[in-house]
């Protein structure tokens, strides 16, 4: 084989954390090589760097034999490698042709950048009008733009980032003959993605990041997808999955009954789905990312409401979250994104601990001295260091920053928790101190509702685990008759398919 | 506050104010004046006399009060770039009352001009904020717009139906009666003085001692952890932009009634922009604002007296405060750049809100 890309040692951290831990890739000519991982398992970070809109902190990079440390994409793109970002960045004010000229393609008028793309159009066809502006163009024909003035630049190595997320089941298609095409001329093409069928129907080769480490680059041919799914959520499946049957559950304290969701473009994001959490269980759904679990997340946080089917609350309708404070619901939520959504990261800490639905049905004024002692006496109950209520938490640590959001959470004494992906991001440590509290919460009577796509953690903490898929939900299972291979089947979506082919 | 939390606020204070001075020097040595006798001059005219200081704290009211508005606009991520259209419409209300209702007593008068004057100034204001929570249109352009519109409603009317008839030929209108004129306390401080004391104090407690404050500085640095506690974006914005037009409504009514007496097309030279320096100077808080507005309050009216006596160009004022806010900015990343950065962030934002 011979290497078209090189990537050797790449490490690349933004303050603490870790984004890219010693990775080495390499891509062969003529073939299309998917990278896949979970969302902030370091693949845009790694592309970003091969393109040169990231410099890294250590390693080095071959394209085509010659060494070459590019500092920007214009650098980027003189050794060969080019980039289609998910939301391409053309400039939308501008018509096709004026980008393709951005680029410096021709000497600027409509004419001379046809003709210098004419080569590239005879494989990737534009079909579209040269003077339409980019931001009248849909999504896939902004991507094809991208990409044909990538080629037309001459490059050898097109990086495509989770290009399929902005596109439908035809478009898909359409862009998959692309690459083909692509890669039939010699060139290679590095295709980012999170959804394994896509690996299996387009990709040569595959390489898995997880947790911003290469855990390894297989030909798909020898992989199964269940297999590729293991090693993406991760593969040193815990035999915890053995410690015995979950205790009796209470009564349910959350009941979503029919619960379907529909998306801004008509899709079908949450599926007549059925959940139960109890009191006293923890119940862990798995799922590669992007099958449901946010709508899912949103509706147990009152953010959404679902466009069919119930939510019940202690038998009660869930209200929005706009009224949650004034019919004193009081759900914990450990939202997915602790920096944007968990916390107001330059605010205080103590303004951060009152900063939720219950702030909206407090009136009067605000006792300073008595909401410092609060927040103090929560930071100390939770351990964040430091337990100063006036730092705002950008200067905490990752984990101490997930601990103020349980803090602030759980001060409310809820009677359930829903977290999504609790553990993301943070250290060994911090992650036990996470999961022994969810714990904790499980056997002080709460129920817990864990969203997450790491399967090393549903399947550790869950009493019950569940599969999500494509919006669709079976009923969680207790986790001693819990068949890991199985889970892996359901992720990868093969269950599925083997149903539809056994009505088939 | 502990001691090395201090050091950079003095490095940056010290930035400021010695660019600032800088700044100065180059501009007087330029008008080729001499910096000595022209410093003195300022002083005196800004402090050198009761009358002086009486003069001073006129000049620093409306801008101030303004300022307080556009300082609670930034905390939220709103610029209220409308001051204009405010104090304007602040001073047609209070105008409108005082000559409508001129029998009152002063007791009764002065109050409703003022909080008449108020309320238009925050129905200007609220304008702006409806149509950024409804419609999404940045409150930078709408707030701008509604100055145009506020000035030129003025405009028309000072020249036509409001014009006083024996004002030979000015485009004023009726000075107010004696009954809607804000008293001056023991001849030094303007009773309007007072009122932007009190206007700071409650702007101090709405933003650091409510949980309506903890919602408008939450909304402002982020609009995704807002949503996720629940904190309606809407609510706060046309809440802020009701407080901000209020605030110079109010400026509006104050120089109206205890400085101007009469409403012309000039009325503001420009206090509306002037007060985003200040709030941004203050770094939008209620104590930086109000000790800014003072101070460029001071400045102005010394330079405006320093005109007389020593031939200063009033100009002087506006480079200083220019290069003031300059300065600030680049001493300051993390306050008033902060400010700016986050509100422009949110402007940019508003298609994905």
């Amino acid at each position: 084989m011979t290497a078209l890309v090189k990537m050797g040692g790449i490490v690349k951290s933004f303050g603490e954390t870790i984004a890219n831990d010693d990775v080495s890739l390499e891509i062969a000519a003529g073939e299309v090589h998917a990278l896949l991982g979970e969302n902030g398992a370091g693949k845009t970070t790694l592309m970003n760097i091969l393109y040169g809109l990231t410099i890294p902190d250590e390693g080095t990079i071959e394209v085509g034999g010659v060494s070459v440390a590019p500092r920007n994409p214009a650098d980027a793109i003189d050794a060969g490698v080019g980039m289609v970002h998910q939301h391409p960045l053309v400039v939308g004010a501008l018509t096709v042709a004026e980008n393709f000229s951005l680029g410096g393609l021709g000497d600027g008028s409509p004419a001379s950048m046809l003709e210098a793309v004419a080569d590239v159009v005879q494989t990737i066809p534009l079909e579209v009008d040269p003077r339409a502006r980019i931001d009248s163009l849909p999504m896939s024909l902004r991507q094809r733009v991208e990409i044909v003035r990538c080629l037309a630049h001459g490059v050898r190595v097109l990086v495509l980032d989770e290009p399929t997320a902005v596109l439908t089941p035809d478009e898909v298609q359409q862009l998959f003959g692309e690459m083909e095409r692509v890669v039939e001329q010699g060139r290679s093409v590095i295709f980012i993605t999170h959804k394994l069928a896509e690996v299996q129907t387009i990709a040569q080769r595959v390489t898995v990041l997880r947790h911003g480490r290469n855990v390894g680059s297989f030909a798909v041919g020898d992989i199964t997808s269940a297999e590729l799914a293991e090693q993406m959520v991760g593969r040193e499946l815990s035999d915890r999955s053995a410690k015995g049957a979950p205790r009796a559950a209470g009564a349910a304290r959350l009941e979503l009954r029919g619960v379907c969701a529909v998306g801004d473009d008509g899709e079908c994001l949450l599926d007549n789905l059925d959940l139960e959490v109890c009191a006293g269980e923890i119940v862990a759904i798995a799922g590669v990312e992007g099958n449901g679990q946010r709508p899912l997340a949103d509706i147990c946080f009152g953010l959404r409401v679902p466009d069919s089917g119930e939510v019940l609350h202690d038998d009660e309708r869930l209200p929005q979250l706009r009224d949650w404070g004034r019919s004193k619901v009081a759900i914990a939520r450990i939202p997915e994104d602790r920096r944007h959504e968990g916390l107001l990261i330059d605010s205080p800490l103590w303004e951060n601990l009152r900063y939720g639905p219950n702030l909206s049905a407090k009136r009067g004024l605000i006792n300073r001295r008595h909401e410092v002692a609060r927040a103090r006496s929560l930071l100390e109950e939770f351990g964040v260091v430091p337990p100063d209520p006036m730092v705002p938490p950008s200067a905490l640590s990752g984990g101490n920053q997930q601990k103020v959001v349980l803090a602030r959470e759980l001060s409310s004494d809820p009677d359930l928790v829903v977290a999504v992906n609790p553990t993301r991001g943070l250290d060994i440590g911090a992650q036990r101190d996470v999961r022994d509290r969810l714990a904790a919460l499980r056997d002080a009577g709460k129920a817990v509702l864990v969203i997450s796509t790491d399967l090393d953690e549903v399947i550790e903490i869950g009493d019950r685990v569940g599969v999500l898929y494509r919006g669709r939900l079976e009923t969680p299972i207790a986790r001693n008759v819990v068949d890991r291979a199985r889970i892996g089947e359901a992720m990868a979506g093969l269950l599925d398919d083997q149903q539809n082919r056994a009505e088939a | 506050m502990t001691v090395e939390r201090f050091i950079p606020a003095l490095t940056r204070g010290a930035v400021a104010l010695i660019g600032t001075l800088a700044v100065g020097l180059v501009a007087v040595l330029a008008a080729g004046l001499d910096p000595v006798t022209t410093l003195q001059a300022i002083i005196d005219g800004a402090l050198g006399s009761p009358y002086a200081i009486r003069q001073s704290l006129t000049e620093a009211v409306p801008v101030t009060l303004t300022a307080l508005g556009v300082a609670v606009a930034f905390r939220a991520g709103l610029f209220n770039l409308g001051g204009d259209g405010q104090i304007y419409i602040g001073a047609l209300g209070a105008v409108g009352v005082s000559l409508l209702f001129p029998e009152l007593a002063p007791i009764l008068l002065i109050p409703f001009a003022l909080v008449v004057g108020m309320f238009g100034g925050l129905v200007w204001g609220c304008l702006a904020g409806v149509l950024r929570a409804k419609l999404r249109l940045s409150e930078i352009i709408t707030t701008i717009m509604l100055n145009f519109i506020a000035f030129w409603i003025i405009s028309y009317l000072v020249h036509g139906p409001l014009k006083d008839p024996g004002g030979s030929g000015y485009p004023l209108t009726r000075e107010i009666p004696e009954a809607a004129q804000l008293p001056v306390f023991g001849d030094l401080i303007p009773s309007g003085a007072v009122l932007m004391l009190v206007a700071a104090f409650c702007v101090w407690l709405l933003l650091e001692r409510t949980p309506t404050g903890i919602k408008i500085k939450g909304t402002g640095s982020s609009a995704s952890a807002s949503r996720f506690a629940g904190v309606s974006m809407s609510r706060v914005t046309i809440l802020v932009m009701a407080i901000a037009g209020a605030l110079a409504g109010l400026g509006g009514a104050v120089s109206l009634q205890g400085d101007q007496y009469k409403l012309g097309d000039f009325f503001s030279p420009g206090w509306g922009f002037d007060a985003v320096a200040v709030a941004l100077i203050g770094r939008g808080t209620a104590t930086g604002t109000l000790i800014t507005g003072i101070a460029v309050g001071a400045l102005r009216s010394g330079i405006q007296s320093a005109q007389g006596t020593a031939e200063v160009p009033s100009s002087i004022a506006q480079i200083l405060l220019a290069a003031a806010v300059l300065f600030v900015i680049v001493g300051n990343a993390e306050g008033a750049g902060q400010l700016v950065r986050r509100s422009w962030a949110r402007t940019r934002g508003l298609a994905s809100e």
